[in-house]
C-alpha cells in the first residue's frame, strides 16, 4: 500500500479560499506559511500545491500531481481529459456572450467577432451551431474589447454581471454553466482508487 | 539553414545518442529475448504505408497522424499504430485457416504531439500478438507474458486493470452512435451520473472475487451482462491463482480507447507515469477489415515511456571501453581481444 499522501493541486485566488474552507469543514486542514506552495494537510491525508488556474490541468495531466480542483473553463480549455471525482457547490459561474448595450449589429449574417480568453471553448460552441467566428484572444480585461472597438462580442465568465454593466455592456446569452469539479489524472486515480475513493467519502459527508 | 532548425527537433520525433541509446538496445535485447522464451516471433512493419484503409479507425487520432503524397499521388500515412499498421501486414501474409500465431515487435510510432506535450519518448513501442486465437485461455496468455516483462522491467507496483468492451457492447450496444460513443467516455472517465442505472456495474474495480458479491446485489442484470461479468470474473480469478494476485485488477470501467477491440481490455498503470504504460485487449474483427478473417488479442507497451525507470543492473557500456595496453598495435590488438573475451570492452 503507497503511504505518500495524496497530491492535490489547487488554483490561488479567490476559488482557493472556498476550497480550503470547504475542506476545512470536513476535517482536512491546510496552510500555506512563508509564501510556500505547497502544504500538507493536518491528517497526512493530502499534499497541496498552488499553482495558477490556467496551468493546473497541465500538472494533472503529467501526472506532477493527482488531483486538481478548478473550473469546468480550465479543463475545457486545456484539452485535457480526466477522471471526475466530485463537483462542489461553490465557485459555479457561466460562460456568457456579451456586447455593448447600445451595439447594433453590423457584421454579415452568420458571422461573428469575439474577443475572448476562452479561445477553444468559443469556437467549439459557435462551430457546434454552424456559426464561423473570427476570434481574438485576450488575457484580460475582456470587457474592454467591445467599449474600445477591438470587437463588438466577448465570451467571458460572468458571475455577477456587474464588471459588464459598469463597462455598459449587456448579456446576451448565457453559452453554458461552469461548476467546480475535484479530479483525477486517469492513471493516478487507477493505481490508488481506494485512497482517492475514502478522500471523496469523507469529502461527500 | 537557419539556426532554429539546428536545435529543434520536428514535433512527433525524437533524438537518442550514446548511452541512452544503448540502454535502450540492452532493454530492448532483453525484452526479446523474453518474447523468444514464449515462442513469439518478430515482426516489422512499414514506416509507412497507403491512409485510405486506415482511415476508419483512426478516429481522433486522425488530427496527429503525419501524412504525405507519393511520387504516383497516393496519399500516405506514417505508421502512428503498431497494431493496424500490424493487422494490414499480417492480413495480406497470412491464409485464411492459418495456424494460431504468435508474433512480436519493437518500433517507434511517429505522429504530431503538442507543443506543451512534455511526455518525450513516447514513441517508442514493444508488443505482442496472438493472432488466430480464440480461446479464453489465449487472453490470459497475453496478460501472463505482459505480467512477465513488468517483472523483466523490474516495475513491481505497475498494476494490470482488465475490463471488458463486450461488457460495455451488451450493455449499451443497441443504443444510437452518437449516445454510445458518449457514455464510452462517460464509463472510462468515471462519470456516473451520465451513466443512469449500469453505474453499480460499471465503477467496480478489485479484486476477481468481488464480482461475484457485485452479482448478488444486482439480481435483475440481463442474462447476457452476467455471462460477460463471470467469464470475465472466472479469467481473473485463474489469473490470481496464478501469481498475479497484486498485479491484477478487474475494472469494469477498463472499455478500450479504441473501437476495434471487441472483448478482453486491459491497461498497464505505473506510478509516476501521467499514461497507461500498456495498452491492450481482444479485437476479433480487425483483421477481418485487412483481408483475414482471423481473431487476435495483444497489447503493447510504451517502452520509452518507461526507460528511465528500469534498473538494468551493471552494463558494460561502450562508453566505459579503455584503451587496450601495450607499446605497439599489435601489443594492443593482442591485449584488447584477450580483454573482450573475458567479456570486457577496450578501444585500440
Amino acid at each position: 500500500m503507497n503511504r505518500e499522501p495524496l497530491t492535490l493541486v489547487l488554483p490561488k485566488g479567490r476559488l482557493f479560499d472556498q476550497v480550503q474552507e470547504f475542506f476545512g469543514s470536513r476535517g482536512l486542514r491546510f496552510d500555506f506559511t512563508d509564501r510556500k506552495l505547497t502544504a500538507l494537510d493536518q491528517t497526512g491525508t493530502l499534499k497541496v500545491i498552488l499553482v495558477k488556474n490556467a496551468d493546473l490541468p497541465t500538472y494533472v495531466h503529467h501526472g506532477i500531481a493527482g488531483l486538481g480542483i478548478c473550473g469546468d473553463d480550465v479543463v475545457y480549455e486545456s484539452g485535457h481529459e480526466f477522471t471526475h471525482l466530485m463537483p462542489f457547490a461553490f465557485g459555479g459561474t457561466r460562460m456568457a456572450l456579451a456586447a455593448r448595450r447600445d451595439h447594433v449589429r453590423q457584421e454579415a449574417p452568420g458571422h461573428l467577432t469575439i474577443a475572448t480568453k476562452f479561445t477553444r471553448f468559443t469556437r467549439d460552441y459557435f462551430h457546434g451551431l454552424g456559426i464561423p467566428v473570427k476570434i481574438i484572444r485576450l488575457d484580460g480585461s475582456v470587457e474592454l474589447a467591445p467599449v474600445l472597438g477591438l470587437a463588438p462580442y466577448i465570451v467571458d465568465l460572468v458571475e455577477t454581471g456587474s464588471t459588464l454593466k459598469a463597462n455598459g455592456l449587456e448579456v446576451l446569452e448565457t453559452l453554458k454553466t461552469i461548476g467546480v469539479n475535484l479530479f483525477a489524472n486517469t492513471s493516478y486515480f487507477k493505481l490508488r482508487y481506494q485512497e482517492i475513493g475514502r478522500l471523496v467519502d469523507t469529502l461527500k459527508n | 539553414m537557419n539556426d532554429a532548425q539546428l536545435y529543434k527537433l520536428p514535433q512527433g520525433t525524437e533524438r537518442l545518442v550514446l548511452d541512452e541509446a544503448y540502454r535502450r538496445q540492452v532493454l530492448t535485447h532483453r525484452v526479446q529475448n523474453l518474447f523468444t522464451s514464449w515462442g513469439y516471433q518478430p515482426v516489422q512493419t512499414p514506416v509507412f504505408d497507403f491512409y485510405e484503409p486506415y482511415a476508419p479507425f483512426l478516429g481522433a487520432k486522425a488530427d496527429s497522424v503525419y501524412r504525405l503524397v507519393d511520387r504516383e499521388g497516393d496519399l500516405l500515412v506514417l505508421r502512428s499504430d503498431i497494431t493496424l499498421f500490424l493487422a494490414r501486414s499480417m492480413g495480406v501474409v497470412l491464409a485464411p485457416g492459418h495456424a494460431p500465431l504468435r508474433v512480436c515487435y519493437a518500433d517507434t510510432t511517429l505522429r504530431h504531439q503538442d507543443l506543451e506535450d512534455i511526455s518525450a519518448n513516447e514513441f517508442y513501442q514493444i508488443g505482442a500478438e496472438f493472432i488466430g486465437s480464440k480461446a479464453p485461455e489465449d487472453d490470459l496468455e497475453v496478460l501472463l507474458l505482459l505480467d512477465d516483462i513488468l517483472n523483466l522491467l523490474g516495475l513491481d507496483e505497475a498494476k494490470i486493470h482488465v475490463g471488458s468492451r463486450a461488457l460495455f457492447e451488451a450493455a449499451f450496444g443497441s443504443r444510437p452512435a452518437e449516445e454510445r460513443k458518449s457514455l464510452l467516455e462517460s464509463v472510462s472517465l468515471r462519470r456516473w451520473t451520465e451513466v443512469g442505472p449500469l453505474a453499480s456495474v460499471f465503477s467496480y474495480q478489485g479484486p476477481s472475487s468481488g464480482v461475484g458479491e457485485l452479482l448478488k446485489t444486482l439480481p435483475s442484470l440481463s442474462q447476457v451482462l452476467k455471462d460477460e461479468l463471470v467469464m470475465l470474473a472466472k479469467g481473473a480469478a485463474e489469473l490470481e491463482s496464478l501469481g498475479l494476485k497484486d498485479r491484477l485488477r478487474v475494472d469494469l470501467s477498463e472499455v478500450g480507447r479504441h473501437d476495434y477491440y471487441t472483448g478482453l481490455v486491459f491497461q498497464a498503470y505505473q506510478p509516476g507515469l501521467g499514461d497507461a504504460l500498456a495498452t491492450g485487449g481482444r479485437y476479433d474483427k480487425l483483421l477481418a477489415r485487412f483481408g483475414l478473417d482471423s481473431p487476435s488479442v495483444g497489447f503493447s507497451l510504451q517502452l520509452g515511456k518507461a526507460e528511465h525507470l528500469v534498473d538494468l543492473g551493471p552494463l558494460e557500456a561502450p562508453s566505459s571501453a579503455r584503451r587496450a595496453p601495450g607499446t605497439s598495435l599489435a601489443e594492443r590488438v593482442k591485449s584488447a581481444r584477450r580483454l573482450r573475451a573475458e567479456g570486457g570492452n577496450a578501444t585500440l
